[in-house]
């Protein structure tokens, strides 16, 4: 059954690359490369805004 | 072709559309509002079916404006306006065009919202789940669709696939494969009948919900979670693994909506399958998005993380809810339920909602000009969560409840008597659920405007990560990436793009396309030669009960279950709805499955029915259908005779060609699930029916008068009254009216007969779901109300009334009074001549009948064609033939 065959094919295709993911530290690095460039992504929009975000983040903060 | 661009510092932030951000949300939550109500109204009919009478539209319509304004009115414009806030800041690059953001808010809230909503109250829809809006407004949605993917593709653009974020990839996988799924879903099965366009229907469900709701609100979760912990998420390999697994996956699901339904067995086994894969790939979803939260607590301080976090539980628990119910054994207890009502509320208003609500309250507290107060965002987080935990553990317990008595062979009533108290704890749960949503509008509104001034400098302490770049990312060696593992992941990232297109390319034709011919192939195998035409007033009337959302209550698919085939009849094949575009298969069973109503009921039954529910079945909760008539079912409208003439259709084919047809078609295939529906024991096995007569079961004593009591209130009053007078509210309704039965004497025998059997040609229906005690404490009650009196008559009397009797009624009722004359079988209204063995009326009965006839049958009026001592005669001499029991004689 072909839907079979798409279903053990995505988990085949899982398993490569979950081995060549352990397997590679530099296919490792460059997997985990967006993570970090989201986060530098986040931070160069919050410097480039000229206003703090500055909500309150407990009720007292809001008194 | 492949450059690992960044986005570089610049002056300037990246210019993010706040005025579309704030207008979609506005929409989002005026929808959001309307669509609550409209569920409220929805869910109140089920506890107080008459409480609105004709004010509002009917529930069908109110049930699709429901649907629809979640979907596509509050969840679409929410996560349109997470779109305007995230894109920009994932791509380094402004959307398309902000005329063009200006263009698709108001085509999406004025072109397709207003009029959807109009149309849909007005009766142009579609009764197809989460595809009812008409066909002309669908058009506008795909539009739309392709305007957004024009607004939010292009700035990825610049950024090659490996250095895509997570986020990115939800984004785009949703925009693309939405624009796919959406035709298939809402145009396909208006070109595809039946069986074959529940397919891909049920491909649509699902994917509406795994290709449209799902990628949408996972990546604001991606986003929320590290913007607002300054943490990267944990695996971002776990997080691609994911999204592929999602997108391969989630197409092939879309069957498990029809299990065990006429399409082809393989095609669920392989929804089945993919099911439960997709339950384990949720948990690596889910997994990763726990761990990147690790430190910030289940309830964390901000309230969009909060909110996040209990969105991730909610995915959590659908999804493995979902794979669960795929099981046959758990999907034959759960389907057609309340199960499922909590499933998609879980799914829509838990998991996505929340999702979208962390998007918005996320964006919100970073956009210049808005307001932000905690107090009313912190209530609304407690009371959503509350209210909607109630809702679903309500409605998943009603469903197992509904499930168990099904099962059980319970009679259909006794599951709704049942399901009351849930579903007015899911009515109720309505009040947490609406303030939490008012709090959720005011948290957003008022308060306090909450920017100021900061050096930029501060930026980088507040936020943790250096902007040095990967120097500062813990536990992975700064190493520059190297030449071919780049190549490698570009190129799998590109052949998994590539392969999830094909994949949804082959799932629509593995689980749609195959299916299709299959059963097209069956069809033409196994239907008469010729289709059974519907007539103008047929085909009218399946508009009526399309536009009237008949289908979201009531199914039109036997199952290849026994418990569908023991109360039912055969499973239905695919050609029996081989004419239905769309299909009207239906997935919820809050009335009967009506796939075999033809024959069940007289017309004149589902003329009262459709005026009163209620009055002919006192614990129904069907909506009246008042606007259908000119003040009483004994004036109908155009619109309930053709609703009773399609009715009147459903099941006819195949009864008319039965059985000889059913035979001459089982030799022609081997396909297990056709023979099963073949060999089935009853063609149409509905409770109620009275065409097949049955050998009557031995009754055991009565041993309860207040069940009798009970059973007379719920099953009998509505038509022959608290007292058993022929008044009940119904009566007036019905021709032959419901029996006086203070009038009538039977003996035990004729009433266990007419109990079991009914009275084929009236409105008495058969009793067969019922059991044996159950209908002996009703033939008890029956026999209470008698006052008939004994018979005394002088024998000059008795020979008199025998002469008038052999000379002007032994036609029909026989020489012996039997009810069986030579032409008792021929008579042009088929009730069956009173068999007065069985049967006596009082003295002032008899004589009003002989005088005025019975009207609806074939007993006509006698008082001009007879003089008073010879009606006199007759009627002693008929109660003179009364035999209490059998081999018993008169007045004993």
């Amino acid at each position: 059954m072909i839907s079979t065959l798409i279903v053990f094919s995505s988990i085949g295709l899982a398993l490569i690359f979950s081995l060549a993911y352990w397997l590679s530290p530099k296919l490792r690095n460059k997997i985990e490369e967006p993570k970090y460039d989201f986060m530098e992504q986040l931070e160069q929009h919050n410097q480039s805004s000229d206003r703090e975000v500055n909500f309150p983040r407990d009720v007292d903060d809001a008194k | 072709m492949y450059s690992s661009t960044k986005p570089t510092l610049t002056a300037k932030p990246t210019e993010i559309e706040s005025v579309l951000v704030k207008a979609h949300s506005l929409a989002a939550f005026t929808n959001l509002i309307l669509a609550v109500v409209f569920g409220i109204l929805v869910s109140l009919q089920f506890v107080a079916p008459d409480l609105f009478g004709s004010l509002l539209p009917s529930w069908g319509r109110l049930r699709y404006v429901h649907t629809q304004g979640i979907m596509l009115g509050w969840l679409g414009n929410a996560f349109l306006a997470f779109l305007y806030y995230a894109v920009p800041i994932l791509s380094g690059r402004p959307v398309f065009n902000r005329n063009l953001g200006l263009i698709l808010f108001a085509l999406w809230n004025f072109a397709v919202m207003v009029p959807g909503i109009i149309l849909v109250l007005m009766g142009v829809s579609q009764p197809l789940e989460w595809a009812e809006f008409p066909l002309v407004v669908d058009f506008v949605v795909i539009v739309t669709f392709v305007l957004a993917a024009i607004q939010f593709l292009p700035p990825f653009f610049n950024r090659s696939f490996d250095n895509l974020y997570v986020s990115s990839w939800y984004i785009i996988g949703a925009l693309v494969f939405t624009l796919l799924s959406y035709p298939m879903g809402n145009f396909v099965p208006e070109l595809v009948p039946g069986a074959a366009g529940a397919a891909f229907s049920g491909l649509w469900i699902h994917d509406a919900v795994g290709l449209f709701v799902t990628p949408l609100a996972l990546a604001v979760l991606y986003f929320v979670v590290p913007a607002t912990t300054g943490k990267p998420i944990y695996s971002h390999f776990l997080s691609m693994l994911g999204f592929w697994g999602l997108f391969f996956i989630y197409p092939l699901n879309g069957i498990h909506h029809y299990i065990y339904s006429a399409i082809p067995m393989g095609a669920q086994m392989a929804a089945i399958l993919a099911s439960f894969l997709l339950g384990l790939i949720v948990l690596i979803v889910v997994s990763n998005l726990m761990l990147s939260m690790r430190g910030a607590g289940f309830f964390p301080t901000d309230v969009a993380l909060r909110f996040a976090s209990t969105g991730i539980v909610f995915y959590l628990l659908v999804s493995l809810q979902g794979s669960l119910q795929a099981d046959m054994s758990l999907n034959q207890l759960t389907h057609f339920t309340d199960w499922v009502i909590g499933h998609s509320h879980l799914a829509m208003l838990g998991f996505a909602t929340f999702a979208g609500i962390a998007g918005i309250v996320h964006a919100w507290q970073r956009l210049p000009q808005a307001s932000y107060n905690l107090k009313y965002l912190n209530w609304s987080y407690w009371l959503l969560t509350a209210g909607i935990t109630l809702m679903v553990v309500d409605l998943t317990l009603a469903g197992l409840m509904q499930g168990r008595l099904w099962l059980e062979g319970a009679p259909w009533i006794e599951s709704l008597r049942a399901a009351e108290p849930y579903w007015l704890v899911r009515t109720l749960s309505a009040v947490p659920i609406s303030l939490g949503f008012i709090c959720l509008i005011a948290g957003l509104v008022t308060g306090v405007d909450c920017h100021a001034i900061k050096p930029a400098a501060a930026a980088v302490k507040e936020s943790g990560v250096s902007s040095e770049g990967s120097d500062a990312r813990l536990g992975i060696d700064s190493v520059k990436p190297a030449s071919r593992p780049l190549q490698a992941l570009q190129l799998s990232y590109l052949v998994a793009s590539v392969a999830g297109v094909g994949f949804f390319v082959l799932s629509v034709t593995l689980l749609g396309v195959l299916p299709f011919q299959e059963l097209r192939n069956q069809s033409a195998a196994l239907a008469p030669a010729q289709p059974l035409v519907l007539s103008p007033s047929e085909v009218r009337g399946k508009a009526v009960y399309a536009r009237e959302g008949c289908a979201y209550c009531h199914t039109q698919q036997i199952r290849y279950t026994d418990a569908d085939m023991q109360r039912f009849g055969a499973p239905s094949l695919a050609w029996e709805g081989r004419m239905d575009y769309p299909h009207m298969l239906g997935t919820r069973r809050i009335g009967p499955d009506l796939s075999r109503a033809a024959y069940t009921r007289p017309a004149q039954w589902h003329l009262a029915h459709l005026f009163s529910p209620r009055s002919v079945v006192p614990e129904s909760i069907m909506p009246a259908y008042p606007q259908f008539f000119e003040g009483g079912p004994l004036k109908p409208k155009q619109e309930a005779y053709d609703l009773v003439a399609y009715l009147e259709t459903l099941g006819r084919e195949r009864e008319l060609a039965w059985p000889e047809g059913d035979a001459l078609a089982a030799q022609k295939t081997t396909d297990k699930m056709a023979l099963m529906s073949f060999n089935a024991p009853a063609l149409n096995a509905h409770p109620a029916r009275t065409k097949r007569f049955e050998g009557t079961p031995e009754l055991p004593e009565a041993m309860s008068p207040v069940l009798a009591g009970e059973l007379w209130s719920i099953n009998c009053s509505g038509c022959h009254g608290d007292q058993g007078k022929g008044d009940g509210p119904a009566a007036a309704w019905l021709a032959p009216k419901p029996i006086n039965l203070s009038q009538h004497e039977y003996s035990p025998d004729l009433i266990a007969d007419i109990l079991w059997n009914g009275v084929h040609g009236s409105s008495m229906p058969a009793w067969r779901d019922l059991s044996p005690s159950q209908l002996a404490e009703v033939a008890a009650h029956v026999s209470s109300f008698s006052e008939v009196e004994s018979s005394v008559a002088s024998r000059e009397s008795l020979q008199s009334g025998q002469a008038v009797f052999k000379t002007h009624c032994a036609e029909c009722h026989g020489a012996d009074g039997d009810g069986n004359g030579f032409a008792a079988g021929s008579l042009p209204i088929p009730i069956r001549p009173s068999d007065f063995t069985r049967e006596r009326l009082t003295h002032a009965e008899s004589l009003r009948v002989l005088r005025s006839g019975v009207a609806g049958t074939a007993m006509a009026p006698w008082g001009d064609r007879l003089t008073s001592s010879e009606m006199e005669a007759v009627s002693h001499y008929l109660r003179s033939l009364f035999k209490f029991s059998a081999g018993g004689s008169a007045d004993d």
